[in-house]
């Protein structure tokens, strides 16, 4: 039922506590289950580096993505309806997006701190990218999916072009624009701590928390960072969903 | 082939129509007739001959190759488009519906700018359609994708003779129906054809024969549209 | 989960086998930190290979955590590495590693723009300095120079920036200031970048930075190679005072910098290889209050970090 779940994820975390407790696994490299709660705990009352507590981690890196994830998702979502809706814009934009869009976000790092300076603004960029093309293709590939006959009952019915727009093609693409939102925030939160590596003006952020910890030599706080990181993507993702549940229900 | 007639009591008139898919054969080769006003056209023909090219000719779904199409004697594309396509109402075979209740599906055409024009029906006007379709238990508020796909056939049907057209365009317009469901769609197109003179051309092969009702029969194939009994 | 525990125990074994045998000794060093001269100077001269050792570069790192990192991967057998990154790893029980000689002393600056109006530590009250990582001897000197001057360490915004990237910063103003290693100070300097605010003199005189540090489990193995290395890396430092001029040009090799900002950076560092107990207790003791490790008995640690004995049999004391 619902506790089986959880079985595997219990018996490796109790194999991976004895297997360090028995020194067989070093725990210099890989700590204990039991030392990562620990490296926790540090990471909130003593903070990564001392001084910087975890929970204000948290918010500058939940900022600086909602920020990236906000300005790809204001671009990408109007840009792919309008690419799903005319071919010859697809045509023409194809190969620039084909071009770009194989790019990894981290290689835009150098040019984004030259153009933005370390900080805020570099970081939301480089996410900003990650989180950009797959809501962008998305869109466009909830367009395209529409069946066709929905515009043509659209046209019989003498609806302009502007009506089809708005009222057969843009609901008809909502389902994948949420598809691309939640894969757009995933990919957006994974390139936050790489992102943050490169620099972190006000010293907050969970990837200079983790980058701080790897200098000071605490890989237990690295892995509970991860952690934090990891259950925070999934909140993210959860929250997306829910998001989706009641747009839905409210258009019924 | 019947001659070409320059009659005001035609409603369309086509003059050496040519039209074919490109890259496929040529469905119709220099095609003239006439579409009398208040008349009921049952359309028949083998499958892919290009009885849904046919209709979709008259509300410029497809544009001749050659040749002129008209409408009360002026080609279609004097008209602006806004004026067209509530005049002439085709209703697809596949009967298609939008994500929401069957209310705001009755009144999408409505909510479109080139119809703004048209005076909203009441609530009265609706109820009654729907009963003599025998969708008398459908409530408004109901999601129009729970229905059955011949509950959502009539549906449509509805909301297009709520424009008012002068011509109906029916492809298939009771395929999904039952017989009893069937013979009640047929009765409202009849009645409407009588008592309102709407021009039905209908790709069908069930009628009913009920006196006053002109009845001329259509038949599609090889390139030719001819009139037969 | 079990592949991970899997894979780490069949490395660890399969590094256990790897230097069982023969092979190269595995060296690493700082990326263009002039302090460790000696390093390069024993490879270019061959000093390593005069003393019967065959040694090999197996890492360069952009700064001292890294190279821990490496040491406590196992894949560095000696380093020549920042004291406090050193002291770090090993009282945090990431890397088993000991101090065998020094490399240097003194050899850094925090620098401010020039024509800055910082013109004492205490103007740095609001503004952002770079360091090149958090527990570096740079990190280490910031704080300690904050703390002398009385400047409220939470009114200095620290950023971590690697040092080839600090003078670019510099001068666009991403940063009011940095330290960092030489020759990077005064490479800022050269180009009329940046100016001095205080050098480590000024911080901490005399103070210990590079040391020579070696894996435990390689020392025990191979005391003959550890004894080997030391002594080449004596007979370097010793090179390093009686060449100048070559050692001079050796440093711009391996920093890619101009002779000028060589020799400008050279004069502020003291290569030297004798050990110092206390500089080491003051590690222990500020890294202690700052939070960044956590050790029970600081003397014990010392003297357990800190083994003198091997270059004592070099130098024949």
């Amino acid at each position: 039922m619902k506790l089986d779940r959880y079985i595997l994820l219990l018996i490796l975390l109790i194999l991976w506590q004895v297997l360090c407790s028995l020194e067989i696994i070093p725990t210099n490299l890989l700590p204990s289950p039991f030392h990562i709660i620990l490296g926790l705990k540090d990471l909130l009352i003593i903070g990564m580096p001392p001084g910087h507590f975890l929970p204000n981690h948290i918010l500058y890196s939940l900022y600086r993505v909602t920020l990236g994830f906000l300005a790809a998702a204001l671009l990408g979502i109007p840009l792919g309806l309008l690419l799903g809706w005319s071919p010859r814009l697809r045509r023409i934009t194809n190969p620039l997006v084909e071009l770009v869009r194989p790019i990894p976000p981290l290689a835009w790092i150098p040019i984004a701190i030259l153009w933005f300076g370390i900080g805020m603004k570099s970081a939301a960029f480089i996410i900003f990218l990650g989180a950009f093309f797959p809501i962008l293709l998305n869109t466009v590939s909830g367009v395209l999916t529409i069946d066709p006959i929905y515009f043509e009952v659209a046209q019989t019915l003498n609806a302009k072009r502007k009506d089809i727009f708005f009222k057969v093609l843009v609901p008809g693409a909502v389902p994948s624009i949420f598809v691309g939102l939640r894969i757009g925030v995933g990919i957006g939160w994974m390139t936050l701590v790489a992102a943050e590596f490169t620099g972190v003006r006000t010293g907050y952020g969970l990837g200079y928390m983790i980058m701080t910890a790897r200098d000071i030599q605490r890989p237990d706080e690295i892995l509970a960072g991860m952690l934090v990181i990891g259950l925070i993507g999934y909140l993210i993702n959860g929250g997306l969903r829910l998001c989706e549940k009641k747009i839905v229900r409210w258009r019924n | 082939m019947a001659k070409l007639k320059m009659d005001k009591t035609n409603i369309i008139d086509f003059s050496g129509v040519t039209f074919g898919f490109p890259e496929q054969a040529t469905l119709f080769t220099n095609l003239s007739l006439s579409i009398q006003k208040g008349a009921f056209y049952l359309i028949k023909g083998p499958s892919g001959a290009g009885k849904t090219t046919f209709l979709r000719l008259i509300n410029r779904l497809e544009e001749p190759v050659s040749g002129i199409i008209r409408f009360k004697g002026k080609p279609l594309d004097a008209y602006p488009p806004p004026q067209l396509r509530h005049s002439l109402l085709l209703i697809q075979q596949t009967p298609t519906v939008v994500d929401g209740s069957v209310e705001e599906n009755l009144l999408l055409p409505f909510s479109f700018k080139n119809n703004s024009h048209l005076k909203r029906p009441r609530q009265e006007k609706i109820e009654r359609l729907l009963a003599e379709i025998h969708l008398q238990d459908v409530r408004m508020n109901d999601h129009a994708m729970t229905l059955s796909v011949g509950q959502i056939q009539r549906l449509c049907l509805v909301r297009g003779l709520l424009l008012s057209p002068e011509i109906l365009l029916l492809d298939e317009p009771t395929s999904a129906l039952d017989r009893e469901s069937a013979f009640a769609v047929t009765t409202l197109l009849e009645r409407l054809n009588v008592e309102s003179g709407l021009t039905v051309l209908a790709v069908t092969h069930k009628k009913q024969d009920r006196g006053n009702v002109t009845y001329r029969g259509l038949e599609v194939h090889h390139g030719h549209v001819e009139e037969c009994p | 989960m079990l592949t991970i525990c899997f894979s780490i125990l069949f490395s660890l074994q399969m590094q256990d086998m790897v230097r069982g045998e023969e092979k190269p000794i595995r060296i690493g060093y700082l990326q263009s930190d002039i302090h460790q001269l000696a390093c390069w100077v024993a490879m270019e001269k061959g000093f390593y290979r005069k003393n019967g050792v065959d040694a090999k570069v197996a890492g360069i790192f952009r700064a001292g955590p890294e190279e821990m990192s490496a040491f406590a991967a196992g894949a560095l057998d000696m380093g020549y590495v920042g004291e406090a990154p050193a002291t770090t790893a090993v009282a945090n029980r990431v890397a088993k590693a000991t101090v065998l000689a020094q490399v240097n002393t003194e050899g850094s600056a925090i620098m401010v723009k020039k024509g800055s109006p910082i013109k004492k530590p205490a103007d740095l009250a609001g503004k952002t300095v770079a360091i090149p990582g958090h527990s570096t001897v740079q990190d280490f000197l910031l704080q300690k120079a904050l703390y002398k001057f009385k400047v409220d360490p939470k009114m200095v915004n620290t950023i971590v920036l690697k040092p080839p990237e600090m003078i670019g910063a510099l001068k666009t103003g991403q940063i009011d200031g940095f330290i960092a290693w030489e020759p990077y100070p005064a490479k800022a300097q050269t180009m009329g970048v940046g100016e001095v605010l205080l050098t480590s003199n000024q911080i901490w005189k005399n103070h210990p930075c590079c040391v020579l540090v070696s894996d435990d489990g390689f020392r025990h193995l191979h005391p003959k190679n550890v004894e080997g290395l030391v002594k080449a890396h004596v007979q370097a430092t010793d090179f390093i005072h009686e060449f100048p001029d070559e050692a001079v040009k050796i440093g711009m090799k391996y920093t890619g910098m101009d002779e000028e900002t060589v020799r400008t950076a050279m004069k502020n560092v003291n290569y030297t290889y004798e050990l110092s107990i206390d500089g080491e207790t003051e590690y222990v003791d500020f890294l202690s209050r700052l939070k960044y490790i956590d050790v029970p008995h600081a003397e014990t640690f010392v003297n357990r970090f800190i083994d003198p004995k091997v270059l004592e049999k070099v130098v024949g004391k």
